[in-house]
């Protein structure tokens, strides 16, 4: 089916420092760019037909200008361009919501032509049980699709509109004030803090080992884990997305042998009031510097101030990085939890006893990758290493989850505490 | 503006980083660090935008300047005395 939709604005605008950052990273990971699609599944509430989803979908992206801007990709460099209508394609499925969303994300977008968004209805007889959502990365983040999809559940509950609600904040008043004097004043901070470290790669020595393909993906899934991560969060009251942090920095710094550590965090950028809400790309790498030659208490006290300077770098202008040649580590960290569980003291024996439902998976391999180490946190708890194997092979890959695990159970109490070197 | 003043509307700025969690009569209570009563890192910075876009100050995020904004009177005290 086609879902038309209409909405009061359009116009053309330079790229957000969001859009800017993820087409740069698109553009280093093509032909394999569809490594940046991601998806939800929305369980319909009630009894609904797919005329009355189609309804909420209008409005959706009637609302999120995010949701129908695709790329002018015409001139020296690429322009955001909001369609005040369209044509949307939807698909109708029986089949089962997790493989659709799987079918749906696995090809890129074309960026100029195609909308950013996919979707499909997945029927139950008479009624929509499931609506499944692709999202191209131009147009929004992971906390954005989450603002995209509370609003379509109340959509689809309310009806057509959500007229109570503020209009939503667009991309395109972003790139306008990121133009202005406030974004350029902001951009200037963050450079300051980019070009006050010197440049470095932190896996920069070809390793033997290589696969085929070269870049690999080796996931942990460990309950232990999540309930040290909390427990060692509480002792030291902080949060657990910096615990993990911080003893990555520690494995990496033990792997290549360096003191201090660089490493991109991923950052959601959502600090100001006007931009809590909005449905756009706003994550961008910030820059998070360690010095790791320490105990893992000592490291975690520094990690905290460094995580605030790491959050300001995040809000800069990808151009400005570009012509400055700003740090490439080529080491980056995206925890990509929706919600932190929170900082939980928890008895050793409970982690010990948790140990053995540790469990390691290799799912996803492929030719090119815009980064050289990535760690990516979700669930509670999975922890993912995707690395190119020419500089951390498959072993090294594998024994730094490992680690990760063995230094937070150990701080956590529940193990013997393994050398950080 | 005296410091009470000023710690009173950093109190409300600490409820409305924090979404409500820190209750700005509990931040203005005193006492205990901000990370103590739960200010996470993202509300911190939160915390940190809207302080420096009131006030006109910009904040340094190394060591000290992660003490003040872990303690509301010495945070206080810091802006009264510019």
């Amino acid at each position: 089916m086609i879902v038309d939709f209409t909405a009061p604005d359009r116009g053309t605008a330079p790229l957000t420092w969001g859009q800017g950052a993820i087409w740069d990273a698109i553009g280093k990971t093509a032909p394999d760019d569809h490594y940046f699609n991601f998806g939800r599944i929305l369980e319909v509430p009630g009894t609904r037909t797919a005329d009355q989803i189609a309804t909420a979908l209008a409005a959706l992206v009637a609302r999120h200008g995010a949701l129908r801007t695709r790329l002018d990709l015409q001139g020296p460099k690429p322009l955001q361009r909001l369609a005040d209508r369209g044509r949307l394609p939807v698909l109708l499925t029986d089949e089962d919501p997790g493989a659709v969303l799987a079918a749906l994300t696995a090809d890129r977008y074309d960026y100029g032509e195609e909308w950013p968004l996919r979707v499909a209805l997945v029927t139950r007889g008479p009624r929509i049980s499931h609506v499944v959502l692709a999202f191209c990365h131009m147009a929004t983040d992971g906390l954005g699709s989450e603002v995209a999809v509370r609003d379509l559940r109340m959509l689809i509950l309310r009806g057509s509109s959500l007229q109570a609600a503020p209009p939503a904040p667009s991309p395109l008043d972003l790139a306008h004030w990121q133009a202005g004097p406030d974004g350029r004043r902001t951009a200037r901070r963050a450079a300051e803090l980019w070009e006050g470290f010197p440049r470095r790669t932190m896996f920069d020595r070809p390793e033997e080992g290589r696969a085929q393909p070269p870049v690999w993906r080796a996931q942990l899934t460990s309950p232990a884990l999540g309930l040290a991560v909390r427990a060692v969060a509480a002792r030291h009251r902080t949060s657990t997305s910096t615990v993990l942090l911080a003893a990555t920095a520690a494995l990496v710094g033990r792997h290549t042998g360096r003191a201090t550590c660089a490493i991109l965090p991923i950052v959601n950028n959502r600090f100001r009031r006007d931009t809590t809400r909005i449905v756009s790309t706003l994550s961008q790498e910030g820059l998070f510097t360690l010095d790791v030659d320490r105990d893992f208490g000592a490291l975690l006290r520094e990690a905290e101030p460094a995580t605030l300077r790491a959050y300001r770098s995040a809000f800069h202008d990808p151009l400005d990085r570009a012509a400055g040649d700003w740090v490439q580590p080529r080491c980056c960290f995206n925890d990509m939890r929706f919600a932190d569980p929170g900082p939980a003291p928890c008895p050793p024996g409970d982690i010990v006893e948790a140990l053995p439902r540790t469990r390691l998976s290799w799912p996803l391999s492929q030719e090119k990758l815009n980064c050289r180490f990535c760690v990516h946190v979700s669930g509670s708890l999975e922890v993912s290493v995707t690395a190119d194997t020419r500089y951390l092979p498959r072993p090294g890959m594998e024994r730094m989850l490992h680690d990760l695990e063995a230094l937070l159970v150990a701080e956590a109490g529940a193990g013997p505490q393994p050398p950080l070197g | 503006m005296t410091g009470n003043t000023i710690r009173t509307r950093l109190a409300e700025l600490v409820e409305e980083s924090s979404d409500g969690v820190i209750p700005a009569e509990l931040a203005r209570t005193g006492g205990t660090s901000l990370s103590a009563l739960g200010l996470t890192s993202l509300s911190r910075m939160r915390l940190v935008d809207a302080v420096e876009a009131e006030y006109d100050v910009e904040i340094d995020l190394d060591a000290e300047g992660w003490g003040l904004l872990d303690d509301l009177d010495a945070l206080a005290a810091h802006l009264a005395a510019r």
